[in-house]
């Protein structure tokens, strides 16, 4: 066997599908070429989990070498890149191979092991295939098998290992998670407004924002020449072997577990020891708060600390809040400025829970020129926060005043049972799900209208889609025959009841007409 | 009569067009049924409120009734291939209001008038549960008991309850008539 294989460099790994509709096999500078003339259309090995950690690696690592040339765009010639990604490693070859059989020498996100050999430093080979090193914890086979990839290509051990590197968190002692996370069971979430979602289009917007970004964090509590690629040094996995911040790259590429990868001739394997701390030092203080240029900070009275998604995912009162509250700090993808047609807001994670995954979550907003163009104005962007916080209220209103107590009336049918929001859980959620879908395209809608038709429309539209969830509560929820009818006329009596007495504008109309074009936010 | 326009006033619900509305016809048949009542000229003879009042599952046809039917009620409303039934619930229909002659009120809705007459919430639900021959039945029974409580009430909810039996206009108009009986109850119980 050689004694390194499978570099990223100069061997084809990366299957590819072109926007040509050709499928062709890339190293990852032809990749990273072809990223810059927008010619990539998807990534056939990929899972979509492992899209987040797979384009931010891509930025990151042209961010970091383009700066370093002080590159303004990223070149279209994979020589070039080739070069480029070399000089990142310090002229380590081995650092681009997933194997390389010499452990004192780096390898692809696999730190040198100063022990000596895999024998001294306790590695274990206990990882039969990619699914076990991906963070996917799937327990159970309800939403993705386990153990599918029965027959796995170096490809998915790539991806494996690089979400595992640059996305896991804490597992359990000897198992520490990565820095960009507010806290061992956080996530790392990818926010960010981009004017195409493909992935040229993306990369090529984003490598522009994070060299924008990058002399304010260099200034900060980063070294602009620091280490960019976490792996190349040794570690041993000692409280004293912590990379300390201030000596990386703002857009390193952390690591937070070691790993060797061995081949044999039985394949690829791949050998694991646990560590006494966190890659890299202060991990715990830093509260996620590493200038990631994709992901908001959350600054209540306490302290700040970076974003961690809950099992909701991104709904709309979650981005709400990151879009408009100030209780948020905008990450540096939340400018738009010479950007001038329409953006989409991208907004991904996977949210890890206690023991098992919370599901992965994915939301792309797409946000008219109009709204981009009120989003750059301090004083629009307020009113229309304004107007997205009353609308979220609405909605709450009908929520917890209108729909609620309305479905409990329907389950009590006349009786006084207790009921339990489990109960009324299906139609609440659907209710949520059903809003979820049309807020934002309604609030941009809303700008040109008068403040109070915009009211008067939502209103409108929350009452339909809240009594939708009541009839379909009331022809699926069973009740017992001889009280079925005074069940629905209890509940519809409270429904229009409260609807009538909280969603003021639609009941009692003023003297509204739609306006056309007022260009009332647009104005501001 | 609660409703202070007098019966005279049903007759003129048409629509502006002249056709005639199930509202309009119901409140002739009415005004028919209530000059026999009052035994005023133009109205029914004894004998054919007698004939309707007599009406069962057994005999719904009475010459009373095809009487009525052509003199009130458009053709086009019982024609086609059910014809049949619709002639059986027109039938049932005019058996109510022949046995509660003078008290149709198009503005006392049914649901309310059987709760402030007592009607009993499980013979309500029996009503509202009911289709084809068992409605009949319990059209009968309905009549005659708002006749001995003298209640008025709307017989164009009743047309409603017999003219959809199935489908998703017949659960509307049933929850129509629930909705009006169990505010009224509502109203009654907080007394």
């Amino acid at each position: 066997m050689a004694d390194t294989r499978y570099n990223l460099l100069d061997d084809a790994l990366l299957s590819v599908r072109r926007t040509d509709a050709t499928r062709l096999q890339y190293t990852l500078p032809q990749v990273l070429a072809a990223l810059a003339d927008d010619a990539i259309e998807s990534f056939d090995a990929l899972q979509i989990h492992q899209r987040q950690p797979w384009h931010s690696f891509l930025v990151q690592i042209a961010a970091m070498a383009m700066a370093r040339h002080g590159l303004t765009e990223p070149p279209t010639d994979s020589e070039q890149w080739n070069s480029l990604l070399l000089e990142l490693a310090d002229g380590e070859p081995s650092a681009w191979c997933l194997v390389v059989e010499d452990v004192s020498k780096p390898a692809f996100l696999q730190p040198p092991v100063p022990e000596g050999t895999l024998k001294k430093a306790k590695y274990k080979l206990d990882i039969e295939s990619p699914d076990d090193l991906d963070i996917l914890i799937t327990a159970k086979n309800h939403d993705i098998k386990r153990f599918r990839l029965v027959h796995p290509t170096v490809e998915h051990w790539l991806y494996a290992l690089l979400t595992l590197q640059t996305m896991e968190g804490f597992l359990g002692r000897g198992n520490y998670g990565i820095a960009r996370m507010n806290g061992g069971f956080g996530n790392r979430p990818l926010l960010g407004m981009t004017p195409g979602i493909g992935w040229g289009a993306r990369f090529v917007r984003d490598v522009a924002v994070l060299a924008k970004a990058r002399p304010k964090l260099t200034d900060d509590r980063y070294d602009e020449n620091g280490v960019a690629l976490a792996w190349t040094l040794p570690w041993d996995g000692s409280k004293k072997d912590a990379l300390p911040l201030q000596d990386c790259d703002p857009y390193f590429i952390e690591l937070c577990r070691r790993l060797r990868f061995l081949e044999t001739a039985h394949g690829l394997e791949c050998w694991r020891s646990n560590t006494n701390d966190y890659r890299v030092a202060g991990v715990k203080e830093l509260n996620g708060l590493t200038g990631d240029p994709w992901t908001p900070v959350v600054r209540d009275k306490k302290e700040a600390k970076s974003l961690t998604v809950s099992e909701n995912g991104f709904d709309y009162q979650m981005l709400n809040k990151i879009l408009f509250s100030g209780d948020y700090e905008k990450p540096a993808t939340f400018n738009v400025e010479g950007i001038d047609g329409g953006v989409f807001l991208v907004a991904t994670t996977l949210v890890r829970g206690q023991g098992k995954t919370d599901g992965f979550h994915h939301r792309i907003v797409p946000m008219p020129p109009k709204i981009n163009r009120l989003w750059s104005k301090p004083s629009a962007r307020e009113k229309l926060g304004q107007r997205a916080e009353e609308r979220v209220q609405i909605a709450a209103t009908m929520r917890k005043q209108i729909l609620y107590p309305s479905l409990c009336a329907l389950l009590q049918a006349g009786g006084s049972a207790q009921i339990d929001y489990a109960d009324v859980a299906t139609w609440m959620n659907a209710y949520e799900a059903e809003v979820d879908d049309v807020f934002f395209d309604a609030l941009w809608e809303s700008v040109d209208l008068e403040p109070e038709v915009a009211q008067f429309n939502w209103e409108e539209t929350i009452y339909t889609i809240g009594r939708a969830r009541l009839e379909a509560a009331i022809e699926s929820c069973p009740l017992p025959s001889i009280r079925r009818w005074r069940a629905i006329s209890n509940a519809e009596g409270r429904f229009e009841g409260a609807a009538r007495k909280f969603l003021s504008t639609l009941f009692q109309p003023k003297d509204i007409t739609k306006e056309e074009s007022h260009e009332q936010l647009a104005g501001a | 009569m609660s409703n202070s326009q007098g019966p005279e006033a049903l007759e003129i619900s048409e629509t502006p067009d002249g056709e005639k509305t199930l509202r309009s016809v119901l409140g002739a048949i009415a005004a028919a049924f209530e000059r026999n009542a009052q035994g005023q000229r133009g109205g029914l003879s004894n004998g054919d409120m007698a004939e309707l009042r007599r009406i069962s599952p057994d005999k719904p046809y009475t010459p009373a009734l095809w009487r009525i039917l052509l003199d009130f009620v458009p053709d086009g409303w019982v024609a086609g291939p059910d014809r049949d039934q619709k002639e059986r619930q027109w039938a049932t229909l005019l058996m109510a209001m022949a046995i509660c002659a003078g008290q149709h009120d198009p503005y006392k809705r049914l649901g309310s008038a059987l709760a402030e007459a007592g009607w009993s919430e499980l013979r309500f639900v029996r009503l509202l549960r009911a289709r084809d021959a068992r409605l009949e039945a319990e059209v009968r029974r309905l009549s005659q008991y708002l006749s001995s409580k003298g209640t008025p009430a709307n017989f164009g909810d009743l047309a409603q309850l017999l003219f959809h039996q199935d489908g998703e206009l017949a659960e509307n108009r049933r929850r129509q008539i629930a909705r009006s009986y169990y505010r009224a109850l509502h109203s009654l119980e907080s007394k």
